[in-house]
């Protein structure tokens, strides 16, 4: 897929490879807890994303931890799975221009 | 420097409030969950809490809750910031007593703001707290010298009247607030003659007091006094007229010494022959009750003291019998109004009196001081009640 071109404040730049570390991980987990059918934990994980990601500039990050937020809670769990190799995907596709 | 503790489980989010936060030079505190916050916060007394609400351990309404019921720290403010955006959950976190409820992913310059405001109503609200703390110590300390000024006041009044043969003396005197305006003596001058005196002096509180004891100094039996003088023949003393106290007393203390004037009625009696010498200065006019019951008011008199001789004193000559009785009272009495604003007056005054015939000196003193009360059915006088009496016994 193409990649997503987000610009960000050079104020975070430092921030930006912990943040992309944690980003990472939070996908790890996802899988794990799907896996493990724990629903619960899975919409925890994805209302954390949601939080996180608009401050930083990752909008897409908050959209996609909004829908899995939701997916989970309504038992949608196939739709979970498509939307975090999604997450996963983007997350690998993007180029950052500081400003 | 004001300083903020930013309380996430999540780093990212602590991460970036401190680089949003540090631009604005706050001292920052972090923690990562509801328990670490409340070591924090009660510990270093933050100026504001960011907090966030889904915690492992201990989550932000609990932690806001605890926060609010701690004494030091329940007047912190408390800002959420969450994910949670249903307005169920601001509402919670409002009614759990935080200041504000801004939703994640935030808005920097939103996050700034609100920071600011609440920062600022809370330095506000400090300094409310302080002033009203310092206003309530200085009216503390304003009832305390009011009081000690009552202190000094009433030491001046007299402890015991005179013995005299063949005479009775009482008085009663009740102060309208802390410290009254009014003070009075009655004593001995020599073998034959004692003096009876009350001052009256205009408004109330520590001002009046001050006065009342000049006056007072003025008028005391030994030393300095100028009630009486040294001369050089035998028996190497005069008593000073009435007249001369009341015009020295005028000289003395002009209006605008103490911004204050005061009335005087000023009695020496010659206790060997009855033969009562007096003078008044704008006060209530004395009242000899006879024994036959009628009644005579020494009506001579000038105005009160403090005006410069405007209006010449005068002094006045009276005569009492075996059976005869003498008051001397304050203006407190006569215009004392009841809740109708009808004054109690000297007829009323009067009457009491001759109706007291009967009775004993110090009884009928206690009956007048019934009958005004009654009267003010139940409302507190507005001034200084004093009375002073004696009678010529049989």
């Amino acid at each position: 897929m193409s990649s997503v071109t987000l610009y960000i404040e050079s104020d975070l730049e430092e921030l930006i490879p912990g943040f992309m570390q944690n980003r990472e991980k939070d996908v790890r987990d996802l899988r794990i807890a799907l896996a493990n059918n724990d629903m619960d934990e899975v919409a925890l994980l994805g209302h954390s994303l949601k939080g996180v990601g608009g401050g930083y500039g990752f909008d897409f990050v908050t959209e996609m931890g909004r829908e899995i937020e939701e997916a989970s809670k309504t038992g949608q769990n196939v739709l979970v799975e498509q939307l975090i190799e999604q997450l996963a995907t983007m997350l690998d596709n993007i180029t950052i221009i500081y400003r | 420097m004001e300083t903020i503790l930013i309380v996430d489980d999540n780093a990212d989010n602590r991460n970036l409030l401190r680089v949003i936060l540090n631009k604005h030079h706050y001292t920052l505190f972090e923690a990562e969950n509801g328990l670490e916050a409340m070591a924090i916060a009660t510990s270093k007394l933050p100026d504001l809490i960011l907090l966030d609400i889904m915690m492992p351990i201990k989550d932000g309404y609990e932690t806001c809750a605890e926060l609010k019921r701690e004494k030091t720290t329940q007047d912190i403010p408390v800002i959420f910031l969450s994910a949670r955006d249903e307005t169920s959950d601001k509402v919670k976190g409002l009614e759990l007593g935080a200041a504000d409820y801004i939703t994640k992913p935030f808005n920097k310059a939103e996050v700034v703001a609100r920071v600011k405001t609440h920062l600022k109503l809370y330095g506000l609200a400090r300094s409310l707290v302080l002033a009203n703390e310092n206003l309530k110590n200085k009216q503390k300390k304003l009832d305390e010298d009011l009081a000690a000024a009552a202190q000094i006041q009433y030491s001046l009044i007299p402890s015991t009247v005179p013995e005299i043969d063949h005479y009775s003396f009482a008085y009663r005197f009740e102060p309208s607030d802390l410290s009254g305006g009014d003070i009075f003596n009655i004593h001995r001058l020599d073998e034959s003659n004692v003096v009876m005196y009350i001052v009256d002096v205009s408004g109330h509180g520590v001002p009046a007091a001050m006065v009342t004891v000049a006056v007072a100094q003025c008028l005391r039996p030994h030393g300095r006094t100028i009630i009486k003088e040294e001369i050089d023949t035998t028996p190497f003393y005069k008593i000073t007229t009435p007249l001369d106290v009341v015009c020295k007393l005028d000289e003395q203390f002009p209006i605008e010494r103490f911004e204050k004037f005061f009335t005087i009625v000023y009695l020496v009696l010659n206790t060997k022959t009855g033969e009562i010498r007096y003078s008044n200065a704008g006060h209530p006019f004395p009242i000899i009750v006879r024994k036959s019951g009628q009644l005579e008011i020494l009506e001579t008199g000038g105005t009160v003291i403090g005006l410069g001789d405007v209006v010449p004193f005068e002094e006045g000559k009276a005569q009492i019998h075996p059976g005869d009785r003498l008051y001397l009272y304050t203006d407190g009495i006569v215009e004392f109004s009841d809740k109708d604003e009808e004054y109690f007056g000297e007829d009323r005054l009067y009457q009491e009196l001759v109706r007291h015939r009967a009775i004993s000196l110090d009884e009928s003193c206690d009956s007048l001081l019934d009958t005004l009360r009654v009267f003010g059915k139940g409302l507190k006088p507005q001034d200084d009640i004093t009375l002073v009496a004696l009678e010529y016994g049989l």
